[in-house]
């Protein structure tokens, strides 16, 4: 007789169904794993074998076979031993065999029975509500899974022995609920920052319309502090979005007691990370920095510091919002939308450009410094700013900005025309689409130039030595500048605004 | 009993063992339905029924019960497997029955302690 229980393969952020078939034949005692496992789910067999021990089952002395289909599919990760228990529990007659047909199953067995949290609880619960199945996962897992929606049925229970009660019918165990994270530390304020108006100005812009970010300035102007209050001024997540960044983090095992957070991620990385931890990779396919911060913010401060082979690999999912992993036995993708926000000296010695200072190295110490980028990459970056030191009269000032939650406001409701506008497009269009984001051939339909922004464009376009994708971006950014004023169509001086900040040619900047 | 040589001294006292193991099989309600099967792969001690399980045994008899169970060695159990399988492959009426190795270690003056399933779970 063959015992089947049903749990999932996790492929990119997707779950894809896998059927656990345990056979209890006459032989010799044996137990044979086949259907392609990896190191971890071959081990199972002696989590399987010492977990069953330690709650006083033995496993018959029988010929055991357990096959995970579809065999061709490779199965990693530690999630199958409790499938493949509950399977021979149920086999052996420990649990009764058609309780176990109602659900999807997922989790790791510590030697004593106890089940242990594993990453990808979410996506299979997700998977598991749309069949129609319950999802029985470890018990710290039971709030992540509960967020796949009211329907599904979850049993979380902290151990084997717990299981089998609830299905004996003497210890019947609870509904977990979904947990929001509480984070009780706030966000540093844009109001600790003195002068850098300008700065301030494009900060908002950038997450207004979700646009991508270079901060350029001697050591000490301020740019790293800009970039760490830009979280403070970004709009909650969605629903939608918050869902689909936790599939993410719960992919990459993130989600600590499976608590949610609706603060926009922003994410870090120093610049020693290589380009598996960016962009994601790994002997086992897993997600990077920028599918972390999908929906968030990406900062990488000492940009040039950054392995040029390393930041030309993210020139690719910065257009496309995604990160497709391809290797000789994987390809997945992981939805990777997120906003560049990057900080760096203009040369080696922090200082070029500063009124009164001279590098050693001459001009070639700026060009030197700044040659290490490529510039396809700095052309995918809308927003150029260059962050002057700041002056001491600026600091004696009493502190007198506007405070992040004002700034906040009117980010929020630019991003709401935002959102009207693009939902008024049609439903092929992402919902939580950012100008950024916006097709080519949609936004100079958006932008609704008039006469005079047209003329410039033009001029501007000539003059700049403009790429097709320069001209795009500067759209883009020329409409979130018009969102914030509140005005229907770009104007000359949006325009000349988004055109201020643009890359200004290296040939140009030398000239000047 | 001393004029014997040493090595039939080992083999009077590994009968005496296997009768001992026997007898103690047959109160706990199994058939021996084999004794000192040759095979290819080597020798069975005893070969015993019960209900609808066939149980191969090897019979170590030690001054120590922690000696006989040590003398079980990784080895000795590959072999008692492949001569189990030989064995089954022969007497075909027993095909369906599920299959075991035990090993009973007798030690003088106590009373004998029988591991069930002592090879445990082959990995193949």
């Amino acid at each position: 007789m063959v015992t089947h229980v049903r749990t999932v393969a996790l492929v990119g952020i997707e779950a894809r169904p896998v059927d656990v078939q345990v056979q209890l034949s006459s032989g010799l005692p044996a137990f044979t794993l086949v259907g392609l496992p990896d190191k971890a789910v071959a081990e199972s067999r002696e989590r399987v074998r010492a977990a069953l021990t330690g709650i006083g089952l033995a496993l018959p002395p029988k010929r055991i076979t357990v096959n995970l289909a579809p065999a061709d599919l490779p199965k990693e990760g530690s999630h199958y031993d409790l499938p493949i228990a509950l399977g021979l529990m149920a086999a052996c007659g420990a649990i009764p065999a058609d309780m176990l047909s109602d659900y999807c199953v997922l989790g790791e067995l510590a030697l004593d029975g106890s089940i242990t949290p594993v990453g990808g609880v979410l996506p299979a619960a997700i998977a598991a509500s749309t069949e129609g199945l319950g999802l029985i996962c470890p018990e710290t897992c039971g709030s992540e899974a509960a967020w796949a929606g009211d329907d599904l049925r979850v049993l979380a229970p902290r151990d084997l022995i717990a299981l089998s009660n609830h299905f004996k019918g003497t210890q019947v165990l609870g509904v977990p609920r979904p947990a929001i994270e509480m984070r009780a530390e706030t966000l540093p304020d844009l109001r600790d920052i003195r002068g850098q108006e300008s700065a301030k100005r494009a900060l908002e812009i950038a997450a207004t319309g979700g646009h991508n970010l270079l901060l350029v300035g001697p050591p000490g102007a301020g740019k790293s502090m800009l970039a760490q209050r830009l979280p403070s001024i970004l709009p909650p997540l969605s629903s939608r979005e918050l869902l689909d960044l936790a599939m993410i983090r719960s992919i990459a095992g993130d989600l600590a007691g499976g608590a949610l957070s609706d603060r926009r991620p922003f994410r870090a990385p120093h610049h020693s990370a290589s380009m598996a931890a960016l962009v994601g990779g790994g002997m086992r396919a897993k997600p990077g920095e920028i599918s972390l911060a999908h929906r968030g913010v990406l900062f990488l401060d000492e940009l040039p510091e950054f392995q040029p082979q390393v930041l030309d690999s993210l020139r690719q999912p910065m257009e496309t919002g995604e990160a497709v992993i391809a290797r000789a036995n994987h390809r997945v993708s992981y939805p990777a939308r997120f906003q560049l926000i990057a900080a760096m000296n203009p040369c080696r010695c922090g200082y070029a450009g500063e009124p009164g200072h001279t590098c050693r190295g001459g001009a070639r110490c700026a060009d030197a410094y700044q040659a290490r980028l490529s510039g396809p990459l700095l052309d995918r970056i809308d927003l150029h700013l260059p962050i002057p030191a700041v002056t001491a009269a600026d600091l004696i000032a009493p502190a007198s900005g506007e405070t992040s939650a004002t700034v906040r406001e009117r980010v929020i409701a630019a991003r709401a025309v935002q959102k009207e506008r693009y939902a008024a497009m049609g439903a092929e269009a992402d919902p939580d689409m950012l100008n950024a984001f916006c097709p080519a051939g949609l936004i100079e339909e958006m932008a609704a130039l008039d006469k005079q922004a047209r003329h410039l464009i033009g001029d501007a376009a000539n003059a700049m030595q403009l790429s097709a994708r320069a001209f795009h971006r500067v759209l883009r950014v020329a409409r979130t500048i018009a969102d914030l004023d509140g005005a229907a169509s770009v104007g000359r001086i949006h325009l000349a605004e988004a055109l201020g900040y643009r890359e200004r040619h290296r040939d140009q900047a030398l000239a000047a | 009993m001393s004029r014997l040589s040493g090595k039939q001294a080992a083999e009077r006292k590994g009968r005496i063992a296997e009768t001992i193991a026997a007898v103690l099989l047959m109160l706990k309600g199994y058939r021996i339905i084999a004794r000192r099967v040759q095979t290819p792969a080597g020798e069975i001690d005893l070969i015993a029924k019960r209900c609808q399980t066939v149980v191969f045994v090897e019979v170590k008899a030690r001054d120590e019960v922690h000696a006989a169970l040590d003398a079980f060695t990784p080895r000795q159990q590959a072999r008692i497997a492949r001569a189990a399988e030989g064995w089954t492959a022969r007497n075909t009426a027993c095909a369906a029955y599920d299959k075991r190795i035990d090993m009973i270690a007798i030690t003088p003056w106590r009373w004998p302690v029988h591991i069930a399933n002592a090879v445990g779970v082959k990995h193949p």
